[in-house]
């Protein structure tokens, strides 16, 4: 700024003289073409002032009444002319509307990629402002994306339309892909290293099809990557690490439509990894060692190599274990890295000791620890690294600094052969709390008297509460998440902080700017081809017109669209989001899913499968047994567009014909807690020891979530039920009764309470059942009876790694005409989820004759399981001790652990055993071993069906062959998920 | 169906034609030039830009499109760091009644009468003098608060600087004395920040135009 100018030079800007002529003048119309504007008259005089008729014109507000103007975001160009009228000066704002994306769609290409790809490639986002610029380079980044895929012939075409009312443009980008290219045999530089040539190269791409037969496969992206990581993966093999492999170009050869990789390898030298004084698997090594994945050689590689093996050794009890590395040539070409480890002494951490705590019990602290104290089966020797010491101890310090305590002073001491056992060591760790701090004033400025009320309840900085940095940063969270979800999406927010006039307090100052409150203007929806614009509408919730622009309830309303089950994508956005408006449009765009889905499946169960000949009865309690099933299963979901899906699914087997009809109505009526589904079944099954049953049912069952806990199901159901003469294998004088055509008209509900933290695997929490059934004459049953079941099941945490879980179940049936409970529709139990001292279905009464379960009228079971890792993290075990079984009647219930007479099953059988998990992500696989102290004991028949016929025929008498036989002690289960 | 209602493809052709019938027998007194990102530079703007460059550079005003061009360039780095200025150093803004304007208005015009004249000749106004020249500073200081403190220039870079410039102009200079390098240490050290400083302000420019959408209207620059 030193230099200075001394000015007399008389130049002139002699154009715009005109405009500047203007200056000054009273303005006698503002006038805007085209007169439709897209913001509503307020808004435009809002913008534009102070311009306004019988005002002198100044061109500085003109200027600013088009920055306005513009940075509304709804326009894309405007310019003001004026002209001399009525002896003033007349304006007119021409403008060009700004049109915002809807519609994107990508044509002609068959996959890969697929349109999901093209579509995120074009790059064009819902509800931001289009350009024809951005076009030409959407059409490039899609040519892109199938030049990758090997369509290098492919050209783009692109189609608009534009709804000018809404200021929104569908784009169409039209491909004509054309072949797509296969390809060529690569061009292979470099040093390729010993014993790899560009054969073994061009094999280990897979570029190739199957022995060379029928030339190169066609090119994607996928092939492309996947063969390099396979030829990186062969140098690997071949101990070159540091191999670098480069894709240097594709060479495309149009007339034969191929691409020609140009591969250069770097081999480098080969490298060695060898271990002394320590031996690890190769594999855990490679896990160990990040230049396995890294590819390459460097200190800081090495480094990490060197403190992974050292906290693997660490966690395997050798907390002193030493590791050092070196690295050098062996050779030419080899270079060797040598770890050389001194593991120690194997150590066991005996004891972990936390002292100085007050405000914390040390439960609540060791939750956040790392370091484990020895236990019997998991931690043998216990868990500690100095590196977990390190992570505990901040971990201690910050849980006390959230509460309050500034000045928290954590230290850690480690004994070895504490208490004069020789490789036991113990922890202490000294917690040195200091003062807690305390808010001492909290003041809020700039919140709108409207917003301070729920600010202020979700404060965790109020006056008195603890004071720490960490409750400030939570209450900049829940305050900023308020405002974002409140029409405030600029809201911003300050913390100050200053010590009060008493000690160990503080002074609070938080200093909100609200910013400017958006409203939703509209709400509009593209990509509804057959689904109904209604179903839709009805998920919208908290965007009409007016209310607060809130994120929460776009991405609420998004989620209801989702779980509709009948969108493959919903994607929504604020149409305009930069430009400076009140009222937004909020923008909902679909892409419908597939509407048909066939399913088909062939598979086979082995298990106990009992009565499956009708040509012997010797083994009531089901024999070893192989069923093969072929099953098929199609489905057409949003059905009338209405976002109803019907299916169908059938299983074939030789235990079960089964096809089941579905038609399910999610969020019934719009709202989302209720569902509706119609059923109907057709099963004719041997799933049980004693009969074949077929059944034919037609059911409506309304779902309905009560609460985030509770949920409730109301049934009505029509069944015709019949069992197959052929199959009974119960004592002939009860055929009558029992293989009679049984209809049933039956009404049910479910309340189900489920407060367990993982349904999957719960640790804590509660799970309760009770189902409760009439069946009556009144609904079209031929017989009258009621049925309850009801089973209550906790959760219970037993330090840091067992859980208790129990459970008991009740069941009750009783008939309320002269007509007995049909046999399908008595209780039937035993087995992997109700007792597992019993095959599947064996429980309760049996025929006398047959010794094949005839199902009760009342169960009683009572389960308890202790359940612990065993292995890692993802082997539990599981003790567990079953207690019940299936009752002739209510009165029967008994709690005595002998059978008494043979005839008697009316008897509590215990079972105990031990069982093993393994966790997965749909749940735990389940093995278990259980013994039955007490298994029941029977008259059995040996013989056929005809004979036990003939020896039982009314009239003659009884020669039937009895055998006297008793449920195996040892019961073997395997299934998918805990058992309660 | 309205002049707006069509593809974007004619879009530019309608308004284009919308200008032609709404001016017919008027004229455009301003119009979009240049945006940058949701901010806008008018045509208006930039001729007021041009004039006030020559009022302060005593040169005739050069109205070429090319020059327009140039200085609707300027005025884009401008509006970034406006934008950048207006979210994180509010503070170093200079009021255009600061009395350095004044200092250094009387320093561009020690004379009124003259000053008078400049102005009535360009059509400028003493405050959107006073104005542009508070943004001058403002903009020094934005480069003080922005990108100076992360600059440091080595030593060995201050004593080439000496070397080859200092040192070796008193040696063309024949009996000229040379200063020793700490007695100008400070002013060489202050030399190099400032042109580290400005590289790094051409970094900083370039590095957010890529990022902000900035759109030249061709009609505003024929």
């Amino acid at each position: 700024m030193g230099i200075v100018l001394v000015c007399a030079l008389g130049a002139v800007v002699p154009a715009r003289g005109a405009a500047g002529d203007y200056e000054g003048q009273r303005i006698t119309a503002i006038r805007f073409e085209p007169p439709q504007q897209p913001l509503v008259s307020e808004d435009l005089k809002e913008k534009i002032a102070p311009l306004s008729e019988g005002e002198p014109l100044r061109l500085a507000d003109v200027r600013a009444a088009i920055e306005k103007l513009f940075q509304s975001g709804r326009y894309d160009d405007i310019a003001v002319d004026a002209r001399p009228e009525n002896g003033g000066v007349a304006l007119t704002f021409v403008t060009e509307d700004q049109l915002f994306v809807r519609g994107v769609t990508v044509e002609g290409v068959p996959e890969p990629p697929n349109q999901g790809q093209l579509v995120n490639a074009a790059k064009l986002q819902l509800g931001e402002p289009f350009s024809d610029a951005q076009l030409k380079q959407s059409s490039e980044n899609v040519l892109e994306t199938l030049r990758l895929n090997g369509f290098y012939l492919a050209k783009v075409d692109t189609d608009k339309f534009v709804e000018p009312a809404t200021q929104q443009i569908d784009v169409r980008l039209i491909v004509d892909a054309g072949e797509r290219a296969h390809f060529g045999a690569p061009v292979i530089k470099g040093n390729l290293g010993q014993k790899i040539d560009a054969g073994k190269i061009v094999g280990a791409a897979k570029w190739k099809r199957f022995l060379g037969l029928g030339g190169f496969r066609e090119v994607t992206e996928v092939r492309v990557q996947q063969g390099l990581d396979k030829i990186r993966r062969l140098y690997q093999k071949h101990d070159y690490l540091m191999a670098r492999i480069g894709l240097d170009q594709m060479d495309f050869l149009r007339a034969e439509n191929r691409l020609v990789p140009h591969i250069t390898v770097e081999s480098g030298p080969k490298v060695r990894v060898e271990l002394k004084g320590a031996k690890i698997s190769r594999g855990r090594l490679r896990q160990l060692l990040p230049l396995y994945q890294e590819q390459t050689v460097d200190k800081d590689l090495l480094i990490e190599g060197r403190r992974n093996i050292t906290e693997y050794l660490q966690g395997q009890g050798y907390f002193e274990a030493a590791v050092d590395f070196d690295l050098h040539d062996a050779g030419a070409d080899e270079q060797v890295v040598e770890y050389v480890i001194d593991r120690g002494e194997r150590h066991k951490l005996a004891e972990l000791i936390i002292t100085g705590n007050q405000y914390f019990e040390e439960e609540t602290i060791r939750e956040r620890m790392y370091l484990t104290p020895a236990t019997l089966v998991r931690f043998r020797h216990g868990r500690y690294s100095s590196d977990f010491l390190r992570r505990d101890v901040n971990a201690i310090e910050d849980l006390y600094r959230a509460n309050g305590f500034r000045d928290v002073h954590v230290t850690s001491r480690v004994e070895d052969d504490y208490q004069g056992k020789e490789n036991e060591l113990a922890v202490f760790v000294r917690i040195e709390e200091g003062p807690q701090w305390f808010v001492h004033r909290l003041e809020i400025v700039g919140a709108g008297q409207e917003n301070l009320s729920f600010i202020e309840g979700v404060l965790q900085s109020s006056q008195g509460q603890p004071f720490s940095d960490f409750n400030i940063v939570t209450d900049q969270e829940n305050i900023l998440s308020y405002y974002y979800n409140n029409g405030y999406p600029d809201a911003s927010f300050e913390a100050a902080v200053n010590p009060a006039g008493q000690p160990h307090r503080m002074d609070l100052k938080y200093t909100i700017r609200e910013g400017e409150r958006r409203f939703v203007r509209g709400v509009m929806i593209s990509g509804l081809h057959t689904t109904d614009a209604d179903l839709v509408s009805a998920r919208l919730r908290n965007l009409e017109p007016g209310d607060p622009l809130s994120q929460s309830a776009m991405t609420d309303s998004q989620r209801r669209l989702y779980d509709l089950g009948i969108f493959a994508r919903v994607d929504t956005a604020i149409q305009n989001p930069e430009g400076e408006t009140d009222h937004k449009f909020v923008l909902y765009r679909f892409e419908e899913a597939r509407k048909w889905s066939l399913t088909g499946g062939v598979g086979a169960q082995i298990a106990r499968i009992g009565g499956g000949s009708t040509l012997n009865l010797d083994a009531p309690a089901g024999s070893a047994g192989f069923s093969p099933r072929v099953s098929f299963g199609v489905s057409r979901s949003n059905f009338m567009g209405l976002g109803h899906t019907i299916s169908l699914q059938t299983r074939v087997s030789n235990l079960q014909r089964r096809g089941l009809i579905t038609y399910l109505a999610p969020q019934f009526k719009g709202n989302e807690d209720l569902n509706l589904t119609f059923t109907g079944l057709y099963d004719d099954s041997r799933d049980i020891r004693t009969f074949s049953a077929k059944r034919m049912e037609g059911s409506v069952q309304l779902g309905q979530r009560l609460s985030k806990a509770n949920s409730a199901q109301y049934r009505v159901a029509y069944r015709r039920v019949s069992v197959d003469k052929n199959s009974i294998k119960i004592t002939p004088q009860l055929i009558p009764r029992l293989s009679q055509g049984v209809r049933l008209g039956i009404i049910s509900g479910t309340f189900i309470q489920d407060r367990r933290d993982d349904p999957t695997d719960a640790r804590r929490g509660i799970y309760n059942t009770i189902d409760s059934a009439l069946a009556s004459n009144f609904f079209g049953s031929k017989t009258t009876f009621t049925r309850i079941v009801a089973r209550n099941a906790t959760f219970h945490r037993l330090g840091r790694d067992f859980i208790f879980a129990r459970s008991l179940s009740f069941g009750w049936i009783s008939k309320l005409s002269q007509l007995e409970v049909p046999l399908p529709e008595l209780l039937f139990a035993g087995g992997a989820s109700s007792h597992r001292g019993f095959p599947e279905n064996q429980a309760g009464p049996r025929d006398l004759v047959t010794g094949f379960p005839v199902g009760g009228k009342a169960l009683l079971f009572n389960t308890l399981e202790l359940r612990y890792p065993l292995l890692g993290d993802n082997i539990h075990a599981v003790l567990f001790h079953d207690a019940g079984n299936v009752y002739s009647s209510l009165k029967s219930i008994s709690l005595k652990p002998r059978q008494g007479p043979i005839t008697n099953f009316d008897y509590m059988v215990h079972a105990a055993g031990f069982g093993i998990r393994y966790r997965t992500p749909v749940g735990p696989i389940r093995v278990d071993l259980a013994y039955a102290i007490n298994p029941p004991r029977f008259e059995g028949f040996k013989g056929t069906l005809e004979e036990l016929l003939v020896c039982a025929a009314p009239g003659r008498p009884v020669t039937c062959t009895k055998d006297r036989q008793q449920l195996s002690h040892f019961q073997f289960h395997f299934s998918l998920g805990q058992t309660f | 169906m309205h002049c707006a209602a069509h593809s974007r493809g004619t879009g530019k052709a309608v308004f284009s034609l919308c200008l032609l019938a709404a001016a017919s027998g008027a004229e455009i007194i301003d119009r979009i030039a240049v945006t940058v990102g949701n901010q806008v530079i008018t045509e208006t703007e930039i001729l007021r830009e041009i004039r006030l460059n020559a009022l302060l550079d005593c040169t005739a005003p050069n109205l070429s499109p090319d020059y327009k061009r140039e200085v609707a360039e300027k005025l884009v780095d401008q509006a970034l760091i406006r934008r950048e200025l207006d979210a994180s150093y509010a503070g170093v803004t200079v009021n255009p009644a600061d009395p350095v304007v004044d200092t250094m208005l009387r320093q561009q015009f020690p004379e009124q009468a003259a000053y008078r004249k400049a102005l009535q000749q360009q059509r400028l106004s003493d405050r959107e003098v006073r104005q542009r020249l508070a943004w001058q500073l403002t903009v020094l200081r934005f480069l003080e608060a922005r990108f100076r403190p992360g600059v440091q220039v080595p030593e060995a870079e201050m004593r080439d600087y000496y070397e080859k410039n200092i040192a070796a102009k008193a040696a063309r200079n024949g009996g000229e004395t040379l200063p020793a390098f700490e007695d100008v240490r400070v002013e060489i050290e202050n030399i190099l920040a400032s042109r580290r400083t400005n590289q790094a302000l051409d970094r900083w420019i370039g590095q957010t135009r890529t990022q902000t959408r900035v759109k030249f209207r061709e009609e505003a620059f024929q």
